[in-house]
């Protein structure tokens, strides 16, 4: 009896039983994507600036066997690995943008089971996992019936409001199975629903005829300061769940020289969007009341919006997910997603984020992976490939 | 600069660039029988020779096999190189274990003449063990006009190097070996005719 024909809960038996052979496996073949994983994150890749790493995981699809990848409007890379059959597509991605600007040494270091730099872990190791899929499963002797369709999308994080991915999505015309988003960080993350958020920046500028002799005037720092107390004070829920994080402040530039102008960059996110919706309307007005009452310019730009989304726990690929986490002996940590999992759920596709392996000081110059629970990480992301092929992942 | 010093460097200077295909690289090795072997000396690097093992040999023994043998000389280290080192799978040595009759004087060179008794390639490959931006251009840039050039003996690389020193980075005044001792040694061999001679790879 072969896979194909089993029943159901007897072919997902299967595959968890495979699990131990697989991390081996992948153990043993460690190296190509282990080497993709340092020379693309040696490449900065800042959002909006991704185009020389992008250009490298095209080389590197090429190297590791796709036919014929390519690079689309948006700067995404992407390349289909045939399947036997082919009638439809598992979408595996990673997002090749990092918090690290141009500026900032991108020196990898590797050691026996850890490799540590900046944007190692968010998302080098991510992005290698899915250049390196062609290769390793032909190493590893695995096909499938379906295509798999490889994508290093640009533009997720901050400011970019997951463009690159929204758009890949919007103009790719193939039917998608579902999809999974990979991260490098945090094995056993398990996200199958995105949080409605809002990212917004205030403004806040000292107009040229500021009396600086008026009572409570002072620089923009200070009013910054101030302002920020002002949102605190907006109510944030517990029901729905809701989170407020100001992200980062700038303003001034020297030691005794009061600024004119600052910044601000919150986020909002939400398991209601009327909370979101409210919560932007109190902020604006409290944008409006301050600029009136101190004659200083605030203003709130709204930079990503998007609703709440996700398939529901009971669904076959989040079970499915959970059953090969636990057969790997990791317990999920169910954390929605801001990330690319949105685009592909408002999309109409079901999708869930993994994470690989363990980190420590993500977004840090000295951001670290583990190597050894990276194996295990690999061999849950390809055992739920194997499972979305079968079918084992549809309601 | 004389007319034959230009000309001569003009015939003997290669960019790595030129090498790109390493898989015909692979063929042409392959039909002359050659076997290249590649030798990181090492003391104390455990920082960086893990990455420079890892990718070496993922791209240019496994992936292309350009190189079949790669092995680490170490002169005593005492930090975790060589465990490093052969945790990716790079043949490990310690210098003083090599010709122990002839007795060890510590240091790069040891290392270096050393590896010429100990490996077993027609080309040997040299590269340091402390290069923070480790590519495989590193070594392809170097074997390949040792490969399609019967004439040619020896290779030496060159660059524009930025120079690490205790203050800072300086954007250029590396390559002190290139410029104050090959290229002068070079100079003084190319006053004569010779059958077979060096490169400089860029």
């Amino acid at each position: 009896m072969t896979i194909e024909t089993m029943t159901k809960d007897a072919a997902l038996e299967s595959l968890l039983k495979d699990i131990p052979s697989l991390i081996e496996g992948l153990r043993e073949n460690r190296e190509t994507y282990l080497t993709d994983a340092v020379l693309l994150g040696e490449i900065p890749s800042p959002t909006f600036g991704e185009e020389d790493r992008v250009r490298l995981a095209l080389d590197r699809f090429r190297e590791n066997g796709l036919d014929d990848p390519e690079i689309d409007d948006l700067g995404n890379a992407s390349g289909i690995l045939p399947g036997t059959e082919g009638s439809a597509s598992v979408l595996v991605m990673a997002h090749a943008d990092s918090v690290f600007g141009s500026d900032v040494r991108h020196v990898l270091n590797v050691g026996s089971d850890y490799i540590t730099g900046p944007g190692i872990a968010d998302n080098a190791i991510g992005m290698a996992a899915v250049v390196g899929l062609p290769n390793l499963l032909d190493k590893l002797g695995i096909h499938f019936k379906d295509d798999l369709l490889l994508l290093i999308n640009t533009k997720s994080l901050g400011v970019a409001n997951l463009e690159g991915s929204r758009g890949f999505l919007e103009t790719k015309q193939r039917p998608i199975r579902a999809g999974i988003c990979v991260e490098g960080a945090e094995q056993g993350r398990l996200s199958y629903s995105g949080l409605g958020a809002l990212r917004g920046q205030i403004s806040l500028k000292l107009p040229g005829n500021y009396d600086w002799n008026r009572f409570g005037a002072a620089g923009a720092i200070s009013h910054l300061t101030r302002f920020v107390s002002q949102v605190m004070e907006i109510p944030v829920p517990k029901e729905p769940k809701t989170k407020m994080v100001f992200g980062a402040m700038h303003s001034g530039s020297s030691f005794n020289t009061s600024p004119r102008s600052g910044s601000l960059s919150f986020e909002i996110s939400s398991e209601g969007d009327e909370v979101v919706d409210e919560m932007e309307t109190q902020v604006n007005e409290l944008c409006e009341q301050y600029s009136m009452e101190t004659g200083i310019q605030v203003e709130m730009e709204v930079v990503a919006k998007r609703k709440n989304c996700g398939i529901p726990f009971t669904h076959p690929l989040v079970k499915t997910t959970r059953s090969i986490m636990s057969e790997a002996g990791v317990t999920p940590a169910v954390d929605p997603s801001t990330g690319d999992l949105n685009s592909i759920i408002l999309a109409g596709h079901p999708g869930v984020t993994l994470g690989l392996t363990s980190a420590e000081n993500v977004r840090e110059a000295n951001e670290t992976i583990k190597l050894e629970p990276l194996y295990s990480g690999m061999a849950q992301m390809i055992t739920l490939l194997r499972a979305i092929d079968l079918g084992l992942c549809e309601s | 600069m004389t007319g034959n010093n230009q000309k001569w460097l003009d015939n003997n200077t290669f960019h790595h660039g030129e090498f790109w295909d390493i898989l015909k690289l692979v063929e042409e090795k392959e039909k002359k029988g050659l076997k290249i072997s590649l030798c990181i000396p090492t003391l104390n690097e455990e920082k960086t020779i893990g990455k420079e093992v890892l990718i070496l040999r993922s791209e240019l023994m496994e992936r292309y096999p350009l190189i079949d043998e790669f092995a680490v000389i170490d002169s005593g280290s005492t930090d975790k190189t060589l465990e490093v080192a052969s945790n990716f799978g790079a043949d490990v040595y310690l210098a003083s274990d090599i010709l122990p009759e002839v007795g060890d004087k510590r240091g790069k060179g040891e290392n270096l003449w050393k590896a010429i008794h100990q490996l077993k390639g027609d080309i040997i490959c040299y590269v340091d063990a402390d290069i923070s931006n480790i590519h495989p251009r590193f070594v392809y840039g170097l074997v390949a006009p040792l490969i399609r050039r019967d004439e040619v003996h020896y290779v030496k690389a060159f660059y524009d190097r930025p120079l690490n020193y205790s203050s800072g980075l300086r954007s250029s005044g590396g390559g002190r070996v290139t410029e104050i001792l090959i290229r002068p040694l070079f100079s003084l061999f190319l006053s004569r005719t010779y059958k077979c001679g060096p490169a400089l790879i860029r």
